[in-house]
């Protein structure tokens, strides 16, 4: 018994805590990535899906046309790009947080019990009303 | 103690394994028990107790046991840089293993780990198999942990795994290689089915670090539309789901990114024979542009590849002009799109005409030439060398990667990688020795594809052999033979192994005589189904030499008929026909071209009696192209590809010096006393020369029939006249002296028994014929034939030859 709760209290301060950090930056980096927001900032004013992209020659005002057409598919982009990039923040600011939680909930769990325990026995109850 | 060196059972990993063994069957309970007590806890804190509290309180306790065993208890890590076998050993094993173990506990514990099963039902190597062989003394262990390490070490593991366990257990008996032997495996071998389960592990490892959604919603927002190609192409990066790990042409893929994301044409044609793994390059590339590591250049990071099918696109456009606006149009949308390898599987068939293939080289040039679009063009080595010839544009347009067949351990881990998918598909457990077998036959029988596909295609095929759903070497030899008619392994059933004891009394039911040329062919195919000749050879190669009409063509008819299954199963060349020097090319020509060519017939049907007749009368270069095949059993065609001949025997005839043996026979000579000499006679006489004549196994000279012999030959040849008459219920005797007249008659000292089928056609048959026709012969009567009847026709016969010849007919 006594190897057991060393054992398991070692690797709960150790190794586990260890690991709800590793997983809170795999939740990171995989929302990160879920939103492209990487791809999304570098290419932020590339043309919307190649629309319009191509170089035109031929008259000035067909220059000027397939110029502003270029132009609008690259605005078009730069806000669609810009909508998905805060979400994607959003959603991150919400993993971090949530993230954060777990970490230090993660602290406490073990003294819950007795926690637990002297609440228990001293009677204390939240107001909820 | 030294045991303690190599084990401790009281080191904290052991005692950590023994805690998740303990827990393994109460971490359900413990985790309902949690749910349960917070659900309550939270319950009574509603209801205004305090006892709430205590049991959200406990609850933690069962939460945080069941976090420790799924987290960390149940992947027990190993001890990095360890030594012993507790900070390596696989935590489900050493878990259970008791304090003093001993071999037969140690097997107890393999039993119930999954490396334990999977070396069981892969390599046949499971407890069942040593259970009574193992000792139960805990001395023996040292050795057992010393050579699991040992094993260890020899397969490159990180861990120690149930494999491994039972491989040493295997080595610790002392008749280890004869146990071995009979599952057809050696120690190299166990080493062998350790590294395949970690290879497993390391692929279902793989499995779980596949990202869902590679590069997020907003990958492909920067890159163009393209709804014609993903129309009519096929883009394999969306099927990229599993890492595909290269086995092979690692080279070549490293080769194939440096193009593709070079400053040069960005176009590489993958060249090799089919089945090398052309198009496997081409998936393990599309796998890996998904799952982009830091070796990859960013430039080709999340690019999609898209196939495009020639048979596909001309079934949709009619008409080159149509086709040739399609691809204009699929390919200017992959340019424009940004993010897309272009890939022509099979791209011969847009660089020619033909059925099912359209020559579009003058649109694809340019486009090759200029090298923005990043291209990938697969094609068979044979036609590429065609293309290149026809058009050498082409070839100065192309980046080329030549892909080889893979080795024997690439091929091994391909299949292993394989097996997966086959064995979902086939509902089948394939064994080690399945693959090892499927590998060597493969190599040996399987002409048209290149390793690994040639492997792989023998071994998917071999499901469909099974009877218990498992494949092991007999499956993929049934499908061997099965498919291409030949005999591997050994003599099994009860039927070959009756026809092979009694092979001579079988031959002799079709020819007469000759015992010791019968004797050498049936013994050396005797030792070709029992295993003990050499693989590397034709089952046997035989010189016969002797006069015409002694039997030598008889000998190999009847072998193909009574072994190999029908007089079908001969391929016979006549020698003659290949006087020239030029000659020797039709022995070689493509069976495509000339069907009768050796190579095409031997390819087509490679367990055969090869009869090349009257060998002497062959130009010498044609005997030379011949060397290769008496010696290794391989000939190469035209084409360079290899025709294999080792499940042949080869039987060459010659009549020359037929006089010399008659003179000796005729001078009383037995055959053993004048052999030698008369073989030194024909090499000095350059008739042949030694290093032909030493490449046979056997040369048999063949004695003139007696005449006791060609009355045997008359029965025999009357036997066959009965059977003729079989369908009609009639059969005909022949009185004794009667046949014996027939031999007088047929007798020809230069012809051998060559005339007697003819003075029987004219004697026998003609009698019978008269007595069916006139109806003297009814269903169920035999015709008696005396010697009366014989002379009168024969002697009439010989009346008109002779007033024909102008001869002397008072004599």
């Amino acid at each position: 018994m006594h190897m057991f709760l060393v054992g398991l209290l070692n690797w709960w301060y150790g190794e586990g805590w260890r690991l709800q950090w590793r997983r809170a930056q795999g939740y990171l980096s995989a929302t990160a990535g879920f939103f492209s927001l990487g791809q999304l900032a570098s290419t932020l004013f590339a043309p919307f899906r190649q629309i319009s992209a191509g170089q035109v020659s031929g008259p000035i005002g067909v220059q000027m046309r397939a110029f502003f057409d270029r132009s609008f598919s690259r605005v078009f982009g730069a806000v669609f790009r810009s909508i998905f990039i805060v979400i994607g923040v959003i959603t991150l600011l919400i993993v971090v947080i949530y993230s954060a939680i777990i970490i230090v909930f993660w602290l406490v769990v073990p003294i819950l019990p007795i926690a637990g325990l002297i609440l228990t026995s001293v009677g204390w109850m939240p107001a909820w009303k | 103690m030294e045991i303690d060196k190599l084990f401790r059972y009281s080191s904290p990993r052991a005692h950590k394994a023994r805690i998740a063994v303990g827990l393994a069957p109460w971490i359900v309970s413990f985790e309902v028990g949690a749910v349960l007590l917070i659900v309550a806890g939270l319950a009574a804190l509603a209801f205004e107790s305090y006892l709430g509290w205590a049991l959200i309180g406990v609850a933690a306790i069962p939460a945080m046991i069941v976090r420790w065993y799924k987290d960390y208890l149940h992947n027990l890590p190993i001890v990095e840089n360890g030594e012993r076998v507790d900070d390596l050993l696989d935590a489900d094993i050493l878990g259970h293993i008791p304090p003093q173990a001993t071999p037969k506990q140690l097997l107890g514990a393999i039993r119930a780990s999954h490396s334990g099963q999977f070396f069981a039902a892969r390599m046949g190597v499971g407890p069942g198999f040593v259970e009574q062989l193992i000792t139960d003394s805990r001395d023996d262990m040292a050795q057992v942990w010393r050579s699991a390490l040992d094993l260890r070490s020899k397969a490159a593991s990180r861990t120690l795994h149930g494999g491994t366990l039972m491989a040493a257990l295997v080595l610790q008996l002392p008749q280890h290689s004869n146990l071995l032997a009979h599952l057809q495996l050696d120690d190299d071998d166990l080493v062998a089915g350790i590294r395949w389960y970690d290879r497993l592990i390391a692929v279902i490892h793989r499995q779980h670090q596949i990202v869902k959604h590679p590069g997020g919603i907003g990958r492909d927002w920067a890159f163009g539309w393209i709804p014609n190609l993903s129309h009519f192409g096929a883009n394999i990066s969306d099927g990229a789901g599993s890492a595909i790990e290269l086995e092979s042409h690692k080279d070549e893929f490293e080769q194939l990114v440096k193009t593709l994301s070079g400053d040069g044409k960005r176009n590489a044609a993958l060249i090799g024979k089919s089945g090398s793994g052309k198009t496997e390059l081409v998936y393990a590339l599309a796998s890996r542009l998904m799952s982009p590591d830091d070796d990859l250049p960013p430039e080709l990071h999340y690019q999609q590849v898209f196939l495009l099918d020639a048979a596909s696109l001309i079934s949709v456009a009619s008409g080159r002009g149509k086709l040739e606006s399609l691809v204009d149009q699929l390919l200017g949308e992959a340019y424009a799109a940004k993010n897309i390898i272009v890939c022509l599987d099979n791209a011969q068939l847009f660089f020619e005409d033909g059925v099912g293939s359209v020559d579009l080289s003058n649109i694809l040039l340019p486009i090759l030439n200029a090298g923005r679009l990043p291209m990938i063009l697969t094609m068979d080595e044979q036609r590429y060398l065609q293309i290149e010839k026809r058009t050498p544009d082409l070839a100065g347009s192309l980046n080329r990667i030549m892909l080889k067949p893979s080795t024997a351990d690439e091929t091994m881990a391909i299949m292993q990688d394989q097996l997966i998918m086959l064995e979902y598909r086939y509902k089948t457990i394939y064994m080690y020795q399945a693959l090892k077998e499927s590998y060597s036959l493969a190599e040996r029988y399987v002409q048209d594809l290149a390793m690994p596909g040639r492997a792989l295609k023998l071994l998917e095929s071999a499901s469909n052999y099974t009877q218990d759903k498992i494949v092991g070497t007999a499956e993929v030899r049934a499908a061997i033979e099965k498919t291409l008619n030949v005999k591997v392994g050994t003599a099994n059933g009860a039927d070959e192994r009756d026809t092979l004891l009694n092979l001579e009394k079988l031959i002799h039911e079709r020819m007469i005589g000759q015992e010791r040329a019968v004797d050498a062919v049936s013994d050396a195919l005797r030792r070709a189904r029992a295993g003990v000749r050499n693989q590397n050879r034709p089952i046997g190669t035989f010189l016969f030499l002797g006069p015409t009409g002694v039997g030598k063509t008889e000998l190999a008819k009847s072998l193909a008929a009574v072994y190999f299954g029908g007089e079908d199963r001969l391929i016979r060349l006549d020698m003659n026909e290949f006087v020239m020097a030029e000659d020797a090319g039709r022995l070689i020509a493509d069976g495509a071209n000339d069907p009768s060519s050796l190579t095409a017939q031997v390819a087509k049907q490679p367990f055969s009696v090869i009869l090349l007749d009257e060998i002497e009368k062959a130009h010498s270069s044609v005997l030379t192209a011949l060397l290769q095949m008496l010696d290794e059993g391989i000939m190469r065609d035209v084409n360079n590809n290899e025709v294999n001949f080792r499940d042949a025997i080869v039987i060459a005839t010659s009549n020359a010096g037929a006089e010399r043996i008659s003179e000796y026979v005729g001078r009383g000579y037995k055959l053993e006393q004048f052999e030698e000499q008369f073989i030194n006679e024909l090499i000095s006489s350059h008739i042949f020369h030694p290093e032909f004549l030493n490449r046979f196994d056997e040369i048999v000279v063949f004695s003139p029939l007696s005449k006791s012999e060609l009355l045997r030959v008359v029965d025999l040849i009357l036997a066959g006249v009965n059977k003729t008459l079989e369908s009609q219920k009639v059969a005909v005797a022949v009185s004794p002296e009667a046949k014996q007249y027939l031999v007088e008659s047929g007798y020809d000292p230069r012809l051998g028994a060559r005339p007697m089928r003819r003075v029987i056609q004219k004697a026998v048959e003609n009698i019978v014929a008269k007595e069916v026709l006139s109806g003297n012969a009814q269903p169920g009567d035999t015709v008696q034939i005396d010697l009366e009847q014989v002379k009168s026709i024969l002697d009439k016969n010989r009346l008109a030859t002779a007033i024909m010849s102008g001869e002397d007919t008072t004599k």
